[in-house]
């Protein structure tokens, strides 16, 4: 188990590091000056150059790289170009609202797949199966931005149920205002996991060791929980896993269109006004984010399935 | 079950037809099939792959596959219809009444939960019983069934323990809440030879201590011959013979019955090849409604020959 977690985390640092230094080249590869795009067109030349040196951005490229990896080391993440402030300070306000969005659409996505799943695999062919493959192709077929506009329009607009957009400022508030973004995020993952587990339900209740279950005389709902469920869940984590990718662009998507001042936002608005070190950090939570997850989910399988725990 | 009569069969299965849908047309999979179980009898259901034994011993317990059902028939338990009332009958005998042992318990044990959960977790929920007294009892019935050092093995998974453990667990689970009737689904099919005798031995054993019924389903003669005092043979669907051990084993009257003997490989003529009886059983959906053994042996003729005729 030791072993595996050093090889894991040395994978991550690797990962990390790859991610950084793409960043980097993709940022300075991209058109634009960002002290030209901070002091406007009518700000004079000799003005934007004293701002290009005072960023360290007129050295030689490989220099920069080399501070940039330093500072990172360091644990220092530069300071925005456009909000003059540390970025990590900048994260601290911003990550924490992602997290919870991220969490948010995770619960979300499983509080509507795993009782649809169950009661689909339960009465087998028929309607409701066809209903459920028919609710999961659609929504599937239907990009981020769209299924947000729709669930503004409908729970926002016309019902009045949830804010359009905005943070609000206490915690009651923020849950309340995250719960459009979270569903539409959750609605992208929604799809494959419930096929998933349609699927593996299905085979569990077909298998033996749920009719041994019943042989005993237990509950059939204590048979549906402790055999079934628990064996037929285990590859819905596998699912969220690779989902993690779809989490993180699905939040950056979403907190533009709801006005969520989250990372995504800060990342959208960093690319925007050519403000390197928040687009190189942004990306690196990000990355941060995948891989962590990566992680959990193959943890989450030694805790699921007792036969993992030896691999 | 208050309204035993000292006389009354332990079980009485008359007439049970049961029908398979296979892609949207029924087929009789069983057909006008009776036999009785007697207490403290072993009654072996004897008969190829194909032959319909399997789902006869599964509709007795209502756990058929979701594409079978009963067609016909009466199965007396103790004097109940074990068909009657809408299937709920199955429920209250299902562990203290009548429990299975199934073929394989690589995949019939649930594959992440400890082995002593699985024999106790029935008879737990019906008691009530703490974590800790179902332990105990677990460890018990463990040591009963001559599993060594059971408080080691506890807490084990099934994927922990070998072929033969796993099959003394289930035996375990399915006598943890003393049933009356035991129906075994072939279960020393997937044990080596050894391990079949050691099995064979402890179902004779509960047999004796319990004074449950036995019904055992296999297509092994030299299992039957061993354990069980009456005997059916089911080919097809159809039962071609029955009566006491000695009597069909001794003096088949049925050609199949014949074959079927004549199949058994024999220690006491070494350097024989082996013999089979030519052909298989047709699939359901492949054979007429009145299929006999007659009817196959016509078709096999010219490879039929030698079994038949050195009988």
């Amino acid at each position: 188990m030791t072993r595996f977690l050093v090889r894991r985390l040395g994978l991550l640092a690797l990962v990390v590091w790859g991610v950084v230094t793409a960043t980097f080249i993709l940022v300075h590869a991209t058109p634009g000056d960002p002290a030209r795009a901070t002091l406007g067109d009518k700000a004079s030349e000799s003005a934007v150059q004293a701002l290009r040196a005072e960023w360290g951005l007129d050295q030689p490229l490989g220099v920069q790289y080399w501070h940039f990896l330093m500072d990172l080391v360091g644990g220092n993440l530069g300071t925005s170009f456009q909000y003059r402030s540390p970025i990590v300070s900048l994260l601290a306000e911003r990550l924490p609202t992602t997290l919870l969005l991220m969490l948010m659409a995770v619960t979300f996505a499983v509080v509507i797949s795993l009782p649809l799943a169950t009661w689909v695999a339960v009465r087998g062919r028929g309607g409701a199966d066809i209903g459920v493959r028919i609710f999961g192709a659609v929504v599937q077929g239907t990009p981020a931005f769209l299924t947000g506009t729709l669930l503004v329009i409908i729970f926002g607009l016309k019902l009045r149920w949830f804010p359009v957009g905005g943070y609000g400022s206490t915690t009651a508030e923020h849950l309340y205002s995250l719960v459009l973004p979270a569903l539409t995020i959750a609605l992208g993952i929604v799809p494959m996991l419930l096929n998933s587990l349609r699927a593996s339900l299905t085979d569990a209740l077909q298998s033996d060791f749920v009719a041994f279950g019943h042989s005993k005389g237990l509950r059939p709902a204590t048979v549906l929980a402790a055999y079934a469920i628990r064996n037929g869940s285990i590859s819905g984590v596998t699912i969220l896993g690779i989902q993690a990718g779809a989490l993180a662009g699905g939040a950056l998507v979403v907190e533009k269109v709801f006005a969520i001042p989250g990372m995504g936002s800060l990342m959208l608005a960093g690319i925007l006004g050519r403000d390197f070190p928040v687009v190189q950090a942004t990306t690196l939570v990000f990355a941060g984010i995948v891989v962590v997850v990566y992680l959990v989910t193959d943890l989450s399988y030694a805790l699921l399935d007792p036969r993992a725990r030896l691999a | 079950m208050s309204v035993v009569s000292g006389r009354q069969p332990l079980l009485k299965v008359e007439g049970l037809c049961v029908d398979v849908s296979i892609q949207g047309r029924d087929y009789a999979a069983l057909k006008d099939v009776s036999f009785t179980v007697q207490r403290a009898e072993a009654h072996g259901l004897v008969g190829e792959s194909g032959s319909g034994k399997s789902l006869a011993l599964r509709s007795l317990m209502g756990l058929l596959p979701s594409n079978a059902r009963v067609s016909g028939g009466s199965a007396f338990f103790n004097g109940t219809d074990l068909f009657a009332n809408n299937g709920r009958n199955f429920r209250k005998v299902r562990g203290t009444g009548i429990s299975m042992v199934f073929q394989e318990p690589a995949v019939a044990l649930n594959p992440i939960a400890r082995v002593g959960t699985q024999i106790t977790d029935g008879i737990a929920q019906r008691k009530g019983w703490s974590r800790k007294q179902a332990r105990e009892y677990a460890i018990h019935m463990m040591g009963l069934v001559g599993i060594p050092s059971p408080e080691l093995r506890v807490d084990a998974y099934p994927f922990q323990l070998s072929g033969g453990m796993r099959q003394r667990v289930m035996i375990a689970a399915s006598v943890a809440c003393e049933p009356e009737l035991i129906l075994c689904d072939e279960p020393t099919t997937a044990l080596d030879v050894t391990v079949q005798a050691q099995v064979l031995a402890l179902f004779d054993g509960l047999r004796a201590e319990l004074n449950a019924g036995i019904l055992y389903v296999t297509h092994d003669l030299a299992v039957v011959s061993e354990l069980c005092s009456s005997i059916s043979v089911l080919y097809a669907g159809r039962l071609v013979e029955s009566g006491s051990a000695a009597e069909v084993l001794g003096n088949p009257r049925e050609d199949y019955t014949r074959a079927l003997l004549a199949a058994t490989p024999s220690i006491d003529e070494p350097g024989q090849r082996l013999r089979s009886i030519p052909g298989t059983t047709p699939a359901l959906r492949d054979r007429p409604a009145d299929y006999s053994f007659a009817m196959r042996i016509a078709d096999h003729a010219p490879d039929s020959h030698s079994i038949l005729e050195e009988h």
